[in-house]
Formats: C-alpha cells, sequence, structure tokens
C-alpha cells in the first residue's frame, strides 16, 4: 500500500491553493460544499516515488468534525509518511486551530508513530513587515514545538507569493530524501565528469529541487523557483494536447540547458557553459548517468522499506 | 550488456507508463463514499487543470478549448470588455520585466529580482486559474504584493473614457481654440475699418452667419438621410456625387481649405518673424544694458514712423544689420522647422496647442487693464479730434474680409464635433462655442480701439505693434505666442500635406517622404518670401478670409442645403431666397475686397 502524505489544516487555510501551485494542478475550490461535508481530495500524484498526496480538511462543524474524526481516523491516518499542517497566519481562532492540530497529532501517534510532522505557518503575506513576520513565526514556531512534543515538528513560514513556500517544500522533499548526502556527492562527481556547470536534480512530479551541484556561487538564490514556474507552465500547455513533457534543451550562445527525465522520480537539469560541447554528448552522458542514479534511487527506497 | 538490457527494460516501463493517460485522477469523495477503493491506473505526471474530462480514446482536445486560450475566461471577466477597437488599439509592447541591468546598488538588484520572481509566480497562478471562473479568488495577486512602481495615481475626473469620446465642455474648448487664430490681433484694427457702430454690427452679423452656416454643414450629412460615419464635407461631396463631377467638387473644396491653411501659414511665418525679431529686440536690450526711460506707457505709430521711413537712418549696429524683422528673421525661421515639418505624425503638436488659449487669456487681460487705465479715448461728433471714429466707414470690407477667416471653422467643424459624445447636442455646442468666440474678439477689438490714447489710424494690423518690445508683459505675451506659433506652424502643415495626399492618392495614402520635403520647401519658401517682402497680414487675412470665406461660409453650405431639400421636394420658397441673399453677400464680400482704397 502506497505511503501518504496528508496534507491538512482548517478549511480555508489555503491547501488547496498550494497543492494546485506545487503539483500543476488547479482545482477550483467548491465552495458550496464547505461546512457541509469534509472535503477529501485524493490526487494519486506520485510524488517521490511511492508516496500519494491526500489532502484534508480540518475543520467545519464541530460536532459533526469530532464524529468523524472518531469513525474514520485510523484509516486516515495509518500508513502516513508526512503529515504537513497548515496554519492561517491570521486565524483568530488559534486555541481551535491548536486543538484540531493536536487531535490530528494524537492520532498520528497512534497510527503512523513514525511519521514526519511538518508545520506551514502560511499566508504570512498578509503581515505587514518583516519584523512583525519575523516575530509572530518565532511565537508560533515555539508553541508549535511545544505542543508537538514527543513528536518533533519542523516549522516553515510561507506564502504563496514569495519564495518561501517552495523552499519549505524542497525543504520537506529534502528532508525526506534518506540517502540525500550521497546523492549530492553523486552529483558533484558527475558534474565534474561532463564538465557541466551545475546539475540540479529535480522532483517529477513538482519540480521541487531534490539536489543540487553547482561549480561556482550564483546570485541569485531563488531561481530554482523560477524554473520551476516555468516548466510547469510548459507542462500545463504540453498536457492540454494531452502530450507528456518528457525533455527540454534551452542554448544560447553563453550557455546550454538540459532538462530531462531522469530516474523514475526525478528530473535532472544540466547547465553547460561551454556552448562548444554538442548537445548530443552531454544527452550521452545524462543517459549513461541514468543506470547509477537509478540504483541510487532503488538502494534509497530499499532503505526506507527496511526502516519500516 | 545486461545493466542496459535493464536500463532499456526500464526506460519502456516508464515511457508507458506515462503514455497511459492524460486523465487526472481527482476523485472528490464525499464523507458519505468511503469505497474509495477505485482501482486506479499508475499514475502519470499529473495533467492539466483542465476541467473538462477527455476519454483515453480522443487524445485530442475539442478546438474550442485552445482557441479560446489560455486567459480569455479570466481576463475578459475580471478586466470587463476591452475598450480597444481594432483603430484605437494603442501599439504596446507585452511587459517584460526589467534584467537586473539597471541600477548597480545591491539593493536595487534584489528588488528587481524580486520583482522578477514575483512576475513569473504571477504568470505562472494566472496560468493555472485560466480555466475557472474569473470570479474564483484563489490564486488572484492581492493588492499588497504588486510591486508599487504599477501602481499609477488616481487623478478624479481625468479618467478617459474607453469610448474615446470628450465632453461637451471639451468639445467646445476644443472649437473655440481652433477657431481662436491670428485675427485675434488683427482684430482691433479691422474693427476700426468699419466704423464704430458699422463695425459693432458688422461683427455680430458675422458671427450668426458664420454660425449657421457652419451649423448647416454639420447637419448636412443627416438632412441629405446619408447613413454612416460622418463625413468630413469634401469626402461627403464626392460620395454624394460620385464620380468626376465628385472629384471635381472634392478638389474643389480641397483647394479652398488648403488655401486657408496656406494662408494661415503665411501670416504666421509674418507673426513668428515679428515676434521673434521683438524677442531678440528684449534680449538685445537687456543684454546691453540699455534702460528705457519710457514708461510702460509709451505707445507706438508704426504709420508714422514707417511713412518716414526714408528718413531714419539704418541703425548701424552689428546686431541690427542681422536682425531685421523683414529680412534676415523670416530666413532664420527655417531653421527649427526643417526637421519638424517633416515629421509623419502631428500628434505631438496638438499637445502645445492649448499654450494659445493661455495667450488668448493673457492678452484678453492686458487689454482689459490698459483700458482701465487708459479709459476711453473716442469722439464720435467732432472730426477734428485726434480720437474721432466715423460711425460707418466705407472700408467695412475689411472688416468682413478678417471676420470670414476669424470665424472660420467649416473645414473642419464635423472631425472635431464627432468627438463629442452626445451627437444630439452638437448643435448646441457649437452655438456656444461661436458667442464664445464672440465674447472674445469683440470686447478686445472695441475696448482696445475705444480707449487707446492715439490717433486711431495708429493701429496696425497687429496690435501688438503698437507697444514697444520692451513691454515687459507683452514681451512674455509675444515669446508664448511665438512658441504656440511655432508648434502650430508644422501642424497647419500636416494638414495640407494631409488633404493633398488624400485627395491625390486616396484615404490611405503612403507616406513617402520625399514628397513631403517637396511640398513643404514650397510651403516654406511661399512664407519666407512674404514674410520679405509683403508682410501686411492684414492684407493677406481679408483676402483669404474673403475667398475661403465665400466657398465655405456663404455658398457651400447654402448651396448644398438648398440642393438636399430640392432633392427631397422639401425646398420653400421663403428657404430660397434666404440662402441666396447668403450667397450674393458672400460674392459682395468677395468682390468688394478689390475696392478698398
Amino acid at each position: 500500500m502506497k505511503k501518504k502524505v496528508l496534507l491538512m489544516g482548517k478549511s480555508g487555510s489555503g491547501k488547496t491553493s498550494m497543492r494546485s501551485i506545487i503539483f500543476a494542478n488547479y482545482i477550483a475550490r467548491d465552495t458550496s460544499r464547505l461546512g457541509a461535508t469534509i472535503d477529501v481530495e485524493h490526487s494519486h500524484v506520485r510524488f517521490l516515488g511511492n508516496l500519494v498526496l491526500n489532502l484534508w480538511d480540518c475543520g467545519g462543524q464541530e460536532a459533526f468534525m469530532e464524529n468523524y474524526f472518531a469513525s474514520q481516523r485510523d484509516n486516515i491516518f495509518r500508513n502516513v509518511e508526512v503529515l504537513i499542517y497548515v496554519f492561517d497566519v491570521e486565524s483568530r481562532e488559534l486555541e481551535k486551530d491548536m486543538h484540531y492540530y493536536q487531535s490530528c497529532l494524537e492520532a498520528i501517534l497512534q497510527n503512523s508513530p513514525e511519521a514526519r510532522v511538518f508545520c506551514l505557518i502560511h499566508k504570512m503575506d498578509l503581515l505587514q513587515d518583516d519584523h512583525q513576520r519575523d516575530i509572530i513565526f518565532r511565537e508560533r514556531e515555539e508553541d508549535l514545538q511545544r505542543l508537538s512534543k514527543p513528536l518533533q515538528c519542523t516549522c516553515f513560514r510561507t506564502s504563496i507569493w514569495d519564495e518561501t513556500l517552495y523552499k519549505a517544500w524542497s525543504s520537506i522533499v529534502y528532508k525526506l530524501i534518506p540517502n540525500v548526502q550521497e546523492l549530492e556527492q553523486n552529483l558533484k562527481d558527475f558534474a565534474n565528469i561532463i564538465d557541466a556547470d551545475e546539475v540540479l536534480l529535480f522532483e517529477r512530479a513538482t519540480f521541487l529541487v531534490i539536489s543540487h551541484y553547482r561549480m561556482s556561487p550564483h546570485r541569485d538564490l531563488n531561481r530554482f523557483e523560477k524554473v520551476s514556474n516555468i516548466i510547469k507552465q510548459f507542462k500545463l500547455s504540453c498536457s492540454k494536447l494531452a502530450a507528456q513533457f518528457q525533455s527540454m534543451e534551452v542554448r544560447n550562445s553563453k550557455f546550454a540547458a538540459f532538462i530531462d527525465i531522469f530516474t523514475s522520480n526525478t528530473y535532472c537539469m544540466v547547465i553547460m557553459s561551454d556552448a562548444s560541447i554538442p548537445s548530443a554528448a552531454t544527452l550521452i552522458n545524462i543517459r549513461n548517468a541514468r543506470k547509477h542514479f537509478e540504483k541510487l534511487e532503488r538502494n534509497s527506497q530499499g532503505h526506507l522499506a527496511l526502516s519500516r | 550488456m545486461e545493466n542496459e538490457g535493464n536500463l532499456l527494460v526500464d526506460d519502456d516501463e516508464i515511457s508507458s507508463d506515462d503514455q497511459m493517460t492524460g486523465v487526472t485522477e481527482v476523485n472528490r469523495v464525499s464523507s458519505n463514499d468511503q469505497t474509495s477503493g477505485r482501482d486506479t491506473p499508475p499514475e502519470s505526471v499529473p495533467s492539466s487543470s483542465v476541467v473538462q474530462n477527455y476519454d483515453d480514446g480522443s487524445p485530442f482536445l475539442s478546438a474550442s478549448a485552445a482557441v479560446a486560450g489560455v486567459y480569455s475566461s479570466s481576463w475578459t471577466a475580471t478586466s470587463g470588455p476591452s475598450p480597444y477597437t481594432v483603430d484605437n488599439k494603442p501599439k504596446r509592447r507585452p511587459f517584460h520585466p526589467a534584467l537586473g541591468s539597471r541600477s548597480g546598488s545591491l539593493a536595487g538588484e534584489a528588488t528587481i529580482q524580486q520583482d522578477n520572481h514575483l512576475y513569473s509566480r504571477y504568470r505562472y497562478y494566472t496560468r493555472l486559474r485560466a480555466p475557472v471562473d474569473a470570479s474564483e479568488h484563489a490564486l488572484v495577486i492581492p493588492d499588497h504584493v504588486v510591486p508599487p512602481v504599477l501602481f499609477l495615481p488616481y487623478i478624479p475626473g481625468h479618467t478617459t473614457d474607453a469610448d474615446g469620446k470628450q465632453a461637451s465642455h471639451i468639445t467646445i474648448i476644443a472649437v473655440w481654440n481652433t477657431m481662436m487664430g491670428t485675427s485675434l490681433m488683427t482684430m482691433p484694427w479691422a474693427f476700426g475699418q468699419a466704423g464704430f457702430l458699422g463695425g459693432l454690427i458688422i461683427m455680430l452679423l458675422m458671427a450668426g452667419l458664420a454660425l449657421y452656416t457652419a451649423m448647416r454643414l454639420l447637419t448636412l450629412q443627416k438632412v441629405m438621410g446619408v447613413q454612416g460615419p460622418n463625413l468630413e464635407f469634401s469626402r461627403l461631396c464626392y460620395q454624394l456625387l460620385g464620380g468626376p463631377l465628385g472629384k471635381l467638387t472634392e478638389g474643389l473644396t480641397v483647394s479652398f481649405s488648403v488655401l486657408t491653411l496656406v494662408g494661415a501659414q503665411v501670416v504666421y511665418w509674418v507673426l513668428m518673424s515679428n515676434f521673434l525679431f521683438n524677442t531678440g529686440e528684449v534680449i538685445y536690450d537687456a543684454v546691453n544694458g540699455e534702460i528705457h526711460n519710457d514708461s510702460s506707457n509709451a505707445l507706438l505709430c508704426p504709420p508714422n514712423v514707417t511713412g518716414n521711413a526714408d528718413l531714419t537712418p539704418v541703425d548701424p549696429t552689428i546686431f541690427h544689420r542681422w536682425w531685421q524683422q523683414d529680412f534676415t528673421v523670416p530666413i532664420y525661421l527655417i531653421v527649427p522647422f526643417i526637421f519638424i515639418m517633416n515629421l509623419r505624425d502631428a500628434k505631438i503638436f496638438t499637445y502645445f496647442n492649448s499654450l494659445g488659449a493661455i495667450s488668448v487669456f493673457v492678452m484678453y487681460l492686458f487689454v482689459i487693464s490698459k483700458a482701465v487705465t487708459w479709459g476711453i479715448n473716442i469722439n464720435f461728433t467732432n472730426p477734428l479730434d485726434t480720437y474721432y471714429v466715423p460711425l460707418f466707414k466705407d472700408t467695412f470690407m475689411c472688416l468682413t474680409g478678417t471676420l470670414s477667416l476669424a470665424y472660420f471653422i467649416h473645414n473642419c467643424v464635423v472631425t472635431i464635433m464627432q468627438g463629442n459624445r452626445h451627437q444630439e447636442n452638437n448643435v448646441r455646442d457649437l452655438v456656444i462655442a461661436y458667442t464664445l468666440v464672440a465674447l472674445t474678439y469683440t470686447p478686445i477689438a472695441v475696448l482696445f480701439y475705444a480707449s487707446l490714447p492715439l490717433p486711431k489710424f495708429c493701429i496696425v494690423d497687429n496690435f501688438l505693434d503698437n507697444f514697444p518690445p520692451h513691454d515687459i508683459i507683452l514681451a512674455i505675451v509675444r515669446g508664448f505666442l511665438f512658441f504656440q506659433i511655432l508648434t502650430v506652424y508644422p501642424l497647419l502643415g500636416f494638414f495640407i500635406r494631409n488633404q493633398l495626399f488624400t485627395y491625390f492618392m486616396g484615404l490611405n495614402y503612403e507616406y513617402q517622404l520625399w514628397r513631403v520635403i517637396i511640398l513643404n520647401v514650397f510651403l516654406i519658401a511661399l512664407s519666407v518670401m512674404v514674410a520679405i517682402f509683403y508682410p501686411n497680414i492684414g492684407f493677406i487675412i481679408r483676402w483669404v478670409g474673403a475667398i475661403a470665406g465665400l466657398a465655405y461660409i456663404f455658398i457651400f453650405p447654402c448651396a448644398t442645403y438648398m440642393y438636399a431639400l430640392y432633392t427631397q421636394s422639401k425646398l420653400q420658397w421663403h428657404q430660397a431666397i434666404l440662402h441666396s441673399i447668403i450667397i450674393i453677400l458672400g460674392v459682395v464680400n468677395f468682390i468688394s475686397q478689390f475696392f478698398t482704397e
């Protein structure tokens, strides 16, 4: 059975938008159904190989919620790999939010005690200035970490209108990869062998950066999100024609960039600054590297399986 | 090789997975339905946010979705229908954020980068929500996130409306501004030519007459029952009569129109030379520290001066040799126009047109203030008094000729009125505009004439010349006027060019530089010649006014009106007589120009 990523939070906290953006998959929120039923969305998105994303609303009419929780919770909380809980920073009902959060944590403790817990303090753009944001975030983080004991939760502050959302999800993904150090080392070797300036590994479904290596530092630290957005837009175009995005080559006199399917869970992006190297050479290199990285991936997944 | 074999197999697996379906498996499961044990096919890369489901068999979306485009639903729904039609669409290039090359500072670069990323986010999110209803609030960029540089200040009352039309008061001002021309400076002189009472009567009469015929032209198309967009008179003739006769009449109307414009251009050149000369004098005197002891009430009497032309010595200074109003200054003026006249688009000049309004206003106030200080200096009874003015004079045709040009708007009244938002108010607005113009011309003429403390023959056809160059206020007024005429001159050139080329080469004529240059050379040469050899603007104005007025103010409106009524068998005898009288008046006006002394 596939392992789950639970995306939970109060309704209206921004989960659906978040999910739409990360997975390039917009589903209009059916607001007429709010409060009457619990909205469950499974999108069978292959996420990091073996994970499936489930989106749940926590909140709404209390009594109904309690009932639902009681009867269904085992079902919901079994086999969970990751719990991502979304808090709306502007929420006026902090107590209630914490209450639901704790209920979720209890359920997790009972059913999937090994799950990782991440908390996203969302909609941070609604706060006025940086200073305020820092203070409030730190407050919430302290509270949440206290409440989560004995589980450990990692908190992020996010907003869909700046780079924090992408970074938070990238960090989450990064933490979910067991052999990430090994991966990075291999990427470095790969880059050195093929004379690439930079090599990136993107997660397949979301184009979140799993790992990257760059020879010299780059001044724009948030460029991955931009690349990810561009590719996701392109994927949207492709799928309008029922075509699947497979690979892309971008070239000018200063550089050549290759984006290609890599392993079963990843895409890779290779940047060559020596434009004289013919594309074919780089593509062959990438193809040959695939086997190696596939093996790495299989090992890591086996690793995961063993640890259960 | 084993590994490679495996790899190949893996490749196939991957690709076959991906080609499986393009369907997004999104199950909205309500709490009732817990049988979520759907046997879902292996997941593919998530497909787009297309709301419709297309079955596995047909991989292609219906054409409409693709054709409608990504943004069609959300954009038009949120921002309303586009105010742009094919005609008035602005030629804008797509927005492209700066790529960090602008400012050197690190902070600046950081914000540029941030904006850049925000823009890419904005595009991506807009793309995501493209297929949904525009009222969906999710993923719409909130105001506090939009970079502040993109905000424009909101000035209430200044929103340009999408229909491209203007309010009544704007139209009235446009008509006023167009009519208000150089005749203003000729008014006092022209007024004097008809005697005091005669002048008053003629001014009012001509205003009313010109207004009536302009109104006739404005409503001609409706009277004739011609459908379609409002055409200017020349095009209307062409369309109605058709064929060679139509072309001939159009040619006639075009020539009269062009004549007016060329006449105006020539007069403008003379005036510009005058103003430039005077401004140069002021600056020269100021630089050389020449103090003029004459009080600001000093007045000149140019006819006295020019009468003794042979007695005045030529000013020996070098400056005055190279700076003569009748000789060198008109030639110097050529310099700025060489380039401007050949410009393709005249829009830029229309913006400066409003400078003239300011100048007129200043002159108005100036005349009133002078009149107040001078008091009334006029005598109707004693012919030996210095300030004697007869009630009627036999040189009244100068006034009628001048007024024909002063109240002339008949060649473009349709075009200007077309911009009026409420077309049914056209006639009313035209009446208001004409009243305002009359109220501008008449008081200046009458007041100045009545109060000038000099013998009345001293008044020249540019009343500013009655004041010495160094009068401060007038120096400023001359400066303003110089600049305004400087910008109107190319505008006139553009109109001449437009009308001539449209007549000869059709509506969408090609802009060919050499043709334009030849025309401009001719126009400028003509202007310079006149400015040097015969700079009597009074003469030019009354002749141009009489000829063009004959055609446009008297003959065309009345003849076509009678013809229109005649073809519809609605012509009544009193209308025929009235309009025939008007035509006769026009002819008389024209012929009498020959008979001034």
